[in-house]
């Protein structure tokens, strides 16, 4: 749809009618006084009145229609194209445990039970899509961990690859050292202002050499603020503690989710602690349609030029 | 201060070029008497008489000149640049798709899309593989080690269906600039041996290229041709990576109304000014 930047350009309509009024009028074309019967037999010499009328009517018509072309142009009509997406300066990278204590059927969705990993796929694939201007990166670890989404604004790219993630496929175990560790690696490089990582987790950090609390002071040391979610019914006190003072050390929040409910509000506060782009007022390139009325102008002054050099 | 559309001004020389030709002749031309009047008056008269009927003739036909000069200069959208332009997220998005289902030689594949990357590391770039389908196998990224780990490991043998649909593979391509709602996108095929059978012809939705081996650049023409795509090869890229960076440069400027000041709808006042002046009376006797 054309949108105009100064609608206002069309209160300027009248002034035509102002200018006919009031300004300097032309200097007069001088008349040859002739007798009628010479007169009478110049016009039959010349082409006919009515032609000579015609022409003034269409110069009228030039200038209306040249004036409105004009004024059109200076309203600046403009259409919206594609949304544009502010970053937000911010690298934010999702693990999620996918040791087999995450297949445990400990949530409730609508009154039914489910596994823990599979309610977590479904929000946080919803939470990955709607992180606009954010570089969202996914990781999926248990006694591995492995980078599957490098980082990108291609939200929808990265909430795609979850749906095709599977329990196991980074071992059986738990390492939360390895995913913290990973994470600082691969956010190392990147000249970013603020760096995130949301671990989900069942908190069981039973696996590896680097502890998920010596890990979460390496990350504090590289600016890294982990947010972690607890993903459980009856949640470890041993697990939840680990997790909590992970967060505390790096200036994150930890999140306990005993139920898809909290889970789903936990998106939210994360994404009110870390608001995405999706929330502003969202900006659009434009395609300038001004060029349009100019070039009516000056087809219009080109009818102008003409019949004005013919009547002279 | 940038003009947006220069070759727009090349209406300025008709313009100048009848300023030039009424300063010199002008007088003699205006002198002419209108239609059968130059028949009728006598030649001695002629001058006295054209004075008066053709005056102030002279002085329009300036301000229609003038008229015509600051539209033509405004129709060219001259523009301040104040800063440099945002940086959007979305900007634009690159994917290199590499047909594994012909006689491509797989070497020059990686090279290519190596070199591409190089040219434009701060593009965000998808990798796409493509033999009897299509898959994604790194989404739009600057990541430069995530891509070089699969451009390494990319062999004909880790596509799980033979074949070659390489409109197949573009329009995969094409699918993910669209989900990714980029505003300036670039599909590159990098293709090679003997090209397929043509099909039904469609549209690109989004910018083409198709980049073959230096041998057979010339077979592949009409395949490009019903691509849609312009063609390159694995020894001349760096066209493909200037027409990236051509659109990119243009779509931010256009994004971002902070970045520039539009001096246009000055020159529109002044034609609005000026055309005011067509609509004077004209004294009568």
């Amino acid at each position: 749809m054309i949108e105009l930047l100064r609608p206002w350009a069309f209160l300027l309509f009248p002034l035509p009618f102002l200018a006919w009024r009031y300004m300097p009028s032309l200097p007069a074309r001088a008349v040859l006084l002739v007798p009628d019967g010479v007169r009478a037999l110049l016009f039959s010499l010349t082409s006919d009145r009515r032609g000579v009328a015609d022409e003034s009517r269409l110069l009228h018509w030039f200038r209306i229609l040249g004036w409105l072309a004009v004024l059109l142009a200076l309203a600046g009509p403009y259409t919206r194209g594609a949304v544009l997406e502010r970053p937000t300066g911010r690298d934010l990278v999702v693990a999620l445990d996918l040791s087999s204590s995450m297949d445990e059927v400990d949530m409730v969705v609508n009154g039914k039970p489910m596994p823990r990993y599979q309610v977590v796929r479904e929000l946080i694939g919803r939470f990955i899509a709607e992180r606009r201007g954010d570089r969202v990166g996914l990781m999926a670890f248990g006694h591995e961990a492995y980078l599957i989404a490098p980082l990108t604004f291609d939200t929808g790219a990265v909430a795609e690859m979850l749906d095709e993630l599977v329990i196991g496929l980074s071992g059986h175990r738990t390492d939360l050292g390895r995913v913290v560790g990973l994470t600082v690696q691969t956010l190392r490089e990147q000249p970013t202002a603020t760096r995130v990582l949301v671990i989900l987790s069942d908190g069981e950090d039973n696996t590896g050499a680097l502890t998920g609390l010596d890990a979460a002071q390496m990350a504090a040391a590289h600016n890294l603020k982990i947010y972690t979610i607890g993903i459980s019914a009856e949640l470890d006190t041993d697990g939840a503690h680990i997790l909590r003072t992970m967060a505390e050390v790096t200036g994150g929040v930890f999140f306990p989710a005993q139920s898809a409910a909290a889970l789903a509000e936990i998106t939210q506060r994360i994404d009110e602690v870390e608001p995405s782009a999706i929330n502003g007022d969202p900006e659009y390139l434009t395609q300038d349609w001004t060029m349009v009325p100019i070039a009516l102008a000056l087809l219009m002054l080109s009818g102008l030029v003409y019949l004005g050099a013919r009547k002279t | 201060m940038i003009i947006s559309h220069p070759l727009v001004l090349f209406l300025l020389v008709p313009a100048i070029a009848a300023f030039g030709w009424l300063v010199r002749h002008g007088d003699r031309y205006l002198a002419r008497l209108p239609g059968d009047w130059e028949r009728l008056v006598a030649p001695s008269l002629r001058a006295t008489v054209a004075r008066g009927v053709t005056q102030g003739a002279s002085p329009q036909l300036l301000g229609l000149l003038a008229l015509w000069m600051v539209l033509v200069i405004a129709i060219s959208r001259p523009v301040w640049e104040l800063e440099e332009a945002a940086d959007f997220a979305n900007i634009a998005g690159r994917v290199i798709a590499m047909d594994l289902g012909g006689a491509a030689d797989i070497h020059s594949q990686r090279l290519a899309a190596a070199a591409l990357i190089d040219s434009a590391p701060e593009v965000p770039t998808a990798l796409v593989v493509g033999s009897g389908d299509a898959f994604n196998v790194v989404p739009l990224t600057t990541d430069r080690s995530f891509l070089d780990r699969y451009l390494n490991v990319i062999t004909p043998d880790v596509m799980p269906l033979d074949g070659q649909a390489i409109p197949v593979t573009v329009a995969h391509s094409e699918a993910i600039l669209t989900r990714a709602g980029v505003v300036v996108g670039q599909v590159i095929l990098l293709a090679g041996g003997e090209p397929p059978a043509l099909g039904a012809r469609y549209l690109a939705r989004w910018s083409r290229v198709l980049v073959t081996d230096p041998e057979t650049r010339d077979e592949w023409g009409g395949y490009a041709n019903y691509l849609g795509a312009r063609l390159a090869s694995y020894d001349d890229l760096d066209p493909v990576a200037d027409d990236l960076a051509r659109q990119i440069d243009r779509a931010r400027r256009g994004g971002d109304r902070a970045a520039v000041y539009d001096l246009t709808p000055y020159l529109l006042a002044v034609a609005a000014l000026l055309w005011l002046t067509l609509f004077r009376q004209r004294q009568t006797q």
